[in-house]
């Protein structure tokens, strides 16, 4: 009975999963054809061999991004063990800070940040996007609720064995929580991939802007172009979306309360 | 075990720098806010917070906040449990649509702001078809309806997120409960309210605090679809602070983001209450 | 289990494909838009004391194309890897054409200087092309000079193909390391990593010698076929 039912909507999920996959469709159908010259490939050409600029930023946004994500694992890895499974001074406080912290929209402390980045001289370079960015307070938040579910067990065998504490999250808790890790990292990437508040506030030049803001903010212009650089913006989140396929639908589902 | 003080070794880097750059920030913002005057600052108590309270934009942007929210959170989270009922009961392909309904979230905003310019914008696909059966179109993007574009786009970006969740915890349900359900003839709503329903409720409440965190992420498509100075239904806050921010206007932003923290402590304060009282009467009940 | 993991190598590979596909681009694409700067000749306005009290100059005619109001002027702009030069159109009435000149108000940048009008391109000029400026740019076309050039690359080019040849198997092979990282083959895949970047530094530095004069290349883009046919 189950799957009868299952097999009638099955058509009509489809269609919908297909909506939801709509922009990609559509930048792809406008990336090869405008309106007066029909199906031509020379966006794509404009974009991957004639000048290169589109292709820095892409790298460059590419390893800002990695970075930022990459830091903003280990901190939160680091501080999640911390909250977890060690009591300390205002443990709780802080961490009820961080989460109200974290439902905050950043532009509360976007004003604030402008000048205390401009005190510390990193305004207009990366370094006033990286760093903030690597300590969110979300991936500690996230990395708490499920350290918290590692059996303590595993840990009081492996401090007996002589372990110290950097070993203990490198051995022990991260495989065990591996799936949340690694949506934490897809995420915050995800997140710095898409940054545009930061760039166009802490960064003067229209040089310095990662790809991201480059793509929101060239809003005329040849449309063909839009789309190539549209989907180059894809390819990096996509490769990880499908590559952690796994670790993601597992990872999401780790989080509950209760 | 938990060993005193240890932890706090392991805590400092987030620790530091949360405090160095959220955390301070945020105390030089209180600051701003009771103060006033260019170069040299005074305090001046609480005058900040009247002006604002008065002033008209920051209430409109108070009050389409939290419309866009009550609006965008329920629609969402409700079709968001139907849809994982149904996710069920799909035996093939389920993979593919989850993911599907996943990508919306991660895709880039230029994008999304791309379709939805060639959807609704003034040559876009929408006022063809209109005018195509006589009606007129108009830049749907600058009308009230914004607002209405705004609210499908959320359901559009967020719903996958909210359905994993969902699926995840529905597929620890044990099948055998819906059998002996169905072996005493319930139906399939009274399978849901008495089952489902309830071991959802934990999800639901996490998944509450995510979607409110990601409605204030929607700015980000209000602003690239509106710009600065949006239509007034879609004029939200942090339109408000953005503008704030080019005037140089720092009294009102300060008092604007503590009023804004102070409401959500409020809210969060109000729901965490609420979530001991539940978890209490479960416990008992 | 097996399943998955298989898919999860395809997609490793292709990433790496494609990451390795768009750095051997990004090389490309810098040295395709240096070949298709379009020499020009420019020239500043001349002026004699009177002309000068009034605020006028003297440019060439050659400096208007088929619009008779308007020029281009050469303006260095801040790319991503310096300052580039960029052409611009801007309109200038001449006020009175005498032979081979005009007489067109005084033409000054931002900083006080007399703009740099093209005098002749080696293709009709669009606004915001990126040019580079050659002192005998016009001379060099019509007295030989790039069609000896010309030939020495065509001599050259069997040397060129074989050498692309091997750059690429070679890349292939370190793109083929790369695919097992994923088994966790970590020396492996650095040796491949370094293969790939070392590569690419050979293959940036070597196109720095191609030189190919720009009038033998179309004048829309380096891949218009069309181009080279008519030619």
């Amino acid at each position: 009975m189950d799957r009868n039912k299952g097999k009638k909507s099955l058509p009509a999920l489809f269609l919908l999963a297909l909506l939801f996959l709509f922009p990609v469709l559509y930048m792809l159908f406008r990336s090869v054809y405008t309106a007066g010259d029909g199906i031509s490939f020379l966006s794509y050409y404009e974009v991957l061999l004639g000048r290169p600029e589109y292709l820095v930023r892409f790298f460059r946004s590419l390893g800002m991004c990695l970075l930022i994500a990459a830091g903003q694992t280990l901190i939160s890895c680091l501080a999640g063990t911390a909250f977890a499974k060690y009591r300390f001074i205002g443990d709780r406080f802080w961490f009820a800070v961080f989460v109200l912290f974290m439902i905050l929209p950043i532009q509360v402390t976007l004003l604030p940040n402008y000048i205390l980045l401009e005190m510390l001289g990193f305004l207009n370079s990366w370094k006033a996007l990286i760093i903030p960015a690597v300590f969110s307070p979300f991936g500690t938040v996230w990395l708490t609720f499920v350290f918290r579910a590692v059996p303590d067990g595993s840990l009081d065998a492996a401090r007996i064995d002589g372990a110290n504490q950097l070993q203990l999250i490198r051995y022990i808790i991260t495989p065990a929580a591996k799936p949340a890790v690694v949506t934490l990292f897809v995420l915050t990437f995800t997140e710095s991939w898409n940054m545009v508040e930061q760039p166009m506030i802490f960064l003067e030049r229209e040089q310095d802007y990662p790809l991201s803001v480059f793509l929101a903010a060239v809003s005329q212009g040849d449309i063909g172009i839009q789309s190539v650089c549209g989907l180059l913006c894809l390819v990096p989140v996509t490769f990880f979306f499908l590559y952690y396929r796994e670790e993601l639908t597992d990872g999401l589902k780790d989080v509950l309360w209760g | 075990m938990k060993k005193r003080n240890n932890g706090f070794l392991l805590a400092s880097p987030a620790l530091l720098g949360f405090l160095v750059f959220y955390f301070a920030p945020f105390l030089i913002t209180c600051w701003y806010s009771v103060s006033f005057g260019i170069g040299k600052r005074e305090f001046v108590g609480l005058v900040n917070y009247q002006e604002l309270f008065e002033n008209e934009m920051f209430l409109l942007a108070v009050k389409n906040t939290c419309r866009y929210m009550l609006v965008t959170v329920p629609v969402t989270l409700g079709a968001a449990v139907g849809l994982s009922v149904v996710l069920r009961h799909v035996a093939r392909g389920v993979t593919f649509l989850r993911l599907s309904f996943l990508y919306p979230m991660i895709m880039p905003i230029a994008s999304i702001v791309l379709a939805v310019q060639f959807f609704c914008g003034d040559s876009g696909f929408l006022n063809r078809m209109l005018t195509l059966t006589g009606m007129q179109g108009t830049d749907w993007l600058h009308t009230s309806a914004a607002f209405w574009i705004l609210c499908i786009l959320y359901f559009w970006r967020f719903i996958g997120y909210y359905v994993l969740i969902y699926f995840a915890k529905l597929q620890m349900i044990p099948g055998e409960y819906y059998e002996y359900a169905a072996l005493y003839g319930a139906g399939e709503w009274q399978k849901f309210r008495f089952i489902t329903w309830p071991l959802l409720i934990p999800a639901v409440l996490f998944t509450l605090v995510l979607s409110v965190m990601n409605a204030f992420r929607c700015y980000r498509e209000a602003f690239l679809l509106g710009g600065n100075y949006p239509d007034d239904s879609i004029y939200l806050l942090q339109h408000f602070m953005n503008n704030n921010i080019r005037n140089l206007n720092y009294q009102k932003i300060s008092a604007a983001a503590v009023s804004i923290l102070a409401m959500l402590l409020l809210v969060s304060a109000a729901g965490y209450a609420v979530y001991r009282l539940v978890k209490r009467r479960r416990a008992y009940g | 289990m097996g399943m998955i993991k298989m898919t999860k190598k395809k997609i490793w590979n292709a990433g790496c494909v494609v990451l390795v596909l768009l750095l051997l681009c990004t090389v490309i694409s810098f040295h395709v838009e240096r070949l298709m700067r379009i020499p020009v000749e420019v020239v500043r306005g001349s002026q004699s004391e009177e002309e000068k009290a009034m605020r006028l100059a003297r440019i060439p005619l050659s400096c208007y194309g088929e619009d008779p109001s308007t020029v281009f002027y050469v303006e260095e702009q801040e790319g991503l890897f310096g300052m580039e030069l960029v052409a611009h159109t801007k309109e200038v009435w001449p006020i009175e054409t005498a032979e081979d000149m005009a007489l067109v108000p005084e033409q000054l940048d931002d900083d006080g200087l007399p703009l740099q009008i093209v005098r002749w391109s080696v293709y009709p000029l669009e606004d915001g092309d990126l040019v580079v400026v050659q002192e005998d740019g016009e001379s060099r076309m019509l007295s030989g000079v790039n069609a000896e050039q010309l030939q020495e690359l065509k001599k050259q080019l069997p040397g060129m193909a074989v050498c692309l040849f091997v750059l690429l198997a070679f890349m292939a092979l370190g793109t083929w390391n790369l695919f097992h990282l994923q088994s966790r083959a970590y020396k492996r895949g650095l040796a491949g990593a370094v293969i790939i970047l070392a590569c690419l530094g050979i293959l940036w530095a070597g196109l720095w010698t191609l030189e190919i004069p720009r009038e033998y290349l179309p004048p829309e883009y380096i891949l218009d076929v069309k181009g080279y046919v008519n030619w």
